[in-house]
């Protein structure tokens, strides 16, 4: 019996003119990691922001390890969970660390756990900088940082190699691939970069328009010849 | 591209953002406070000359935070969007601007219709006599004119130059407050200087002010047109400026040297989260130096008028906390609640917080880090009182309640503290919030003197930090309402946190 980490039920978001996400029925198995597939506009963003609690859903449910998620034990669950959502969130005018610190106090972590995460994302050596002289990428890898930092049970990603260069794509890449094993937690990763997927992934989950297309494990897509990448193009061509 | 396409464009890009409402809301908060205030009461046939005579005044007040605010708003949108980067490659920094400006004058203009209008309108509301010569509402219409243009030319580089539009705001405030503040001084050369003064040394009617009857009357004097060309001389002085830092202007960052101290071990900071987010941010400055400003001038202005203010100590309060607690305090408070709030409204910082931190204790930390500044500035307001009156060796007891002012004041900030966070929470803008404390503040006035100084949170400041009301007040009711106020406040924010979908900038 697989045990599952997230589960939705037929969740529905309502926005501008009709669905943003609808009948989305998610179910992440623990300890893997999850490629979360979309065009752009597809709904994947706004799915994990439901995932988070950050937004409300219309109608339907949410199981977020364990917990079914609301307003009230929204907190209790993210505090189990770390996260990057859209580009990363951060405050320009404090260093690196002090910006971890921020976090590091709201999660109850450590020094150690600073110097852990920025050591994780090579940070290290810039911590003492204004973030806001950051480059794009090391932004991102703050983003990254911040959503590792503690170890936390489920990891949720939104896009995590946004502005990266190809050698920290690789090193990201390698990083999250050895999080089921290090950190023991699942990770769900978005992207619209197939092949990065395709390195990660043990699942996939291919929405376009809000709604889901398919969602199993990676192999079982990939049968004989055609590449996730021809999968994908027919499921979202048209529909 | 011809200046009308890119003017076009300008209007496109202000659609659904309803600029013009911040000069329309100004127009009939000026209507409100004229009518509430001389409904049945003035001369009808001399009616007009105290408009006139009254309008200037709040204009100078009202439209200097209205133009800043204005300008802010043109220009927040490509701050925020990081346009600029994206404009430079269409058109030139000149171009930018002055199409900008162009908005800008035309929207000034629709206000100063707008408020010829509403001088008719409050004659007819009011019963006076509105057949008074039309050259009186051309001069001052133009007067106004020119100087609310001189106004913008001041206000738009700050805000186009600096990205933080606090610059702008606070130098329009402060604009609008030493401007109201050299009014009460003798008249002066250097006051003719200060364009937002300009609004009311541009004037054309007078105040005769009988000490011993207590009468006053109106009448009409040629009009002064000094300030008026000391204006044109700050359009034209600005728009040099201007023109000079356009042409060296760039979107390149100044790529600073990094900061040389490096450290190699981890040191954890010791403050609150609250007080590190607002590390190398000045706005806690302001809650120290404008009760010392406030208390140099109320000193002078006590000194000066020792004659008519005899209540010794007491007099000297008043002077002290009169502006203070009317004007400033409620807009300083409402700068920082801005701030605080800013740093989590910014990027997707929303998102960050929401999932580290309970929404009770978000909205709770930043109100208690509110109200930590503000008691602390109360009790410098208190000291400054107590030095200030030992300087000039006050005769007389030391008033016994002392005290009690000082907590009744505290307990009276902090509702107003929990309204502003609630308000900056709900609004992402900065300047909005900003504006509604700086109008609450005159709209707790209009309270207190219509005798409900229970029914906002500004009025209950007021009356706690006004020893003469306070003698009458009911402390029973004045702690109920304070407790209402921030609890409603409070409750209603974080309700707001936990259901409302959080919303980035992204």
């Amino acid at each position: 019996m697989i045990k599952y980490v997230i589960e939705t039920y037929d969740l529905r978001k309502l926005g501008g003119r009709g669905y943003r996400v609808k009948d989305v029925n998610l179910a992440v198995p623990k300890g893997c990691i999850y490629g979360f597939l979309g065009p752009n506009g597809a709904g994947k963003t706004t799915t994990m922001k439901l995932l988070l609690g950050l937004i409300q859903p219309d109608s339907g449910t949410i199981e977020v390890l364990g917990q079914k998620m609301s307003p009230k034990n929204r907190f209790e669950i993210n505090a189990r969970t770390g996260s990057l959502i859209e580009s990363p969130g951060f405050y320009g005018h404090l260093t690196g660390q002090e910006n971890l610190e921020i976090i590091a106090r709201y999660k109850n972590l450590g020094a150690d756990d600073i110097k852990e995460a920025l050591n994780t994302v090579h940070l290290y050596d810039r911590k003492d900088d204004k973030v806001k002289k950051y480059s794009l990428g090391m932004k991102q890898r703050l983003g990254i940082a911040i959503a590792l930092m503690g170890k936390p049970e489920l990891i949720i990603l939104d896009e995590p190699t946004n502005g990266l260069d190809p050698a920290g794509i690789k090193e990201i890449r390698n990083l999250i691939r050895s999080i089921p094993e290090s950190y023991d937690s699942t990770v769900i990763i978005s992207s619209h970069l197939l092949s990065e997927v395709e390195q990660m992934a043990d699942y996939v989950g291919i929405i376009n328009k809000g709604q889901m297309l398919y969602q199993g494990r990676l192999s079982e897509i990939e049968t004989g010849d055609t590449s996730l990448e021809e999968v994908f193009l027919e499921m979202t061509k048209g529909a | 591209m011809s200046l009308a396409k890119e003017l076009f464009i300008e209007t496109k890009k202000h659609r659904r953002r309803f600029n013009i409402l911040i000069f329309a809301l100004v127009i009939v908060a000026e209507m409100a406070f004229i009518y509430g205030n001389y409904h049945g009461k003035a001369d009808l046939s001399g009616g007009w000359m105290l408009l006139f005579y009254n309008i200037p005044i709040m204009n100078c007040m009202f439209f200097s935070v209205a133009i800043a605010g204005f300008a802010s708003r043109l220009m927040d949108i490509e701050h925020k969007g990081e346009m600029l980067k994206c404009l430079y490659t269409f058109s030139t920094p000149q171009r930018i601007y002055f199409t900008k400006y162009l908005y800008c004058a035309k929207s000034i203009l629709i206000l100063v219709a707008m408020q010829c209008g509403s001088i008719l309108l409050c004659c007819r509301m009011l019963g006076f006599e509105s057949n008074f010569p039309s050259k009186y509402l051309i001069i001052h219409g133009i007067t106004t004119f020119i100087t609310c243009i001189a106004l913008l030319s001041i206000q738009l580089p700050l805000s186009f130059f600096y990205r933080n539009q606090a610059v702008s705001i606070c130098v329009g405030i402060i604009g609008s407050f030493i401007s109201v503040f050299s009014l009460f001084l003798p008249e002066t050369f250097l006051q003719k200087l200060i364009p937002w003064t300009a609004f009311v040394t541009s004037g054309f009617i007078q105040l005769d002010w009988d000490r011993d009857t207590r009468e006053s009357k109106f009448f009409i004097e040629k009009a002064n047109y000094l300030p008026v060309l000391i204006c044109l001389c700050w359009i034209i002085l600005s728009i040099g400026l201007t023109l000079i830092l356009l042409k060296k202007s760039g979107v390149e960052e100044h790529e600073k040297i990094a900061s040389g101290k490096k450290t190699s071990r981890i040191i954890l900071h010791k403050r609150p989260v609250e007080l590190l987010k607002l590390k190398g941010s000045p706005a806690w400055i302001a809650f120290f130096i404008v009760p010392a400003i406030s208390a140099a001038i109320g000193t002078v202005n006590y000194l000066g008028n020792i004659d008519i203010l005899k209540d010794g100590w007491y007099s000297l309060w008043t002077q002290h906390t009169l502006f203070l607690c009317y004007f400033f305090m409620p807009v300083i408070i409402g700068i920082f609640t801005g701030c605080i709030w800013r740093v989590e409204h910014s990027g997707t910082n929303m998102n960050l917080i929401m999932t580290h931190q309970t929404p009770a204790k978000i909205v709770l930390s930043k109100y208690v880090a509110t109200c930590f500044i503000t008691s602390v500035s109360l009790s410098w307001v208190m000291t400054l009182y107590l030095i200030s009156g030992s300087i000039i060796h006050m005769d007389g007891k030391l008033p016994s309640g002392l005290l009690l002012w000082l907590v009744m004041g505290i307990l009276g900030s902090w509702s107003i503290c929990a309204l502003q966070v609630f308000v900056s929470l709900v609004i992402r803008n900065f300047v909005l919030p900003i504006i509604l404390a700086f109008l609450s503040g005159f709209a707790g006035l209009v309270c207190i003197a219509k005798g409900v100084p229970y029914l906002t949170p500004y009025s209950l400041f007021d009356l706690a930090m006004n020893q003469k009301e306070l003698g009458t007040a009911d402390i029973g009711l004045f702690i109920i309402s304070s407790i209402v106020y921030i609890t409603v406040s409070i409750v209603a924010a974080i309700l707001y946190l936990n259901h409302a979908d959080v919303r980035t900038n992204e």
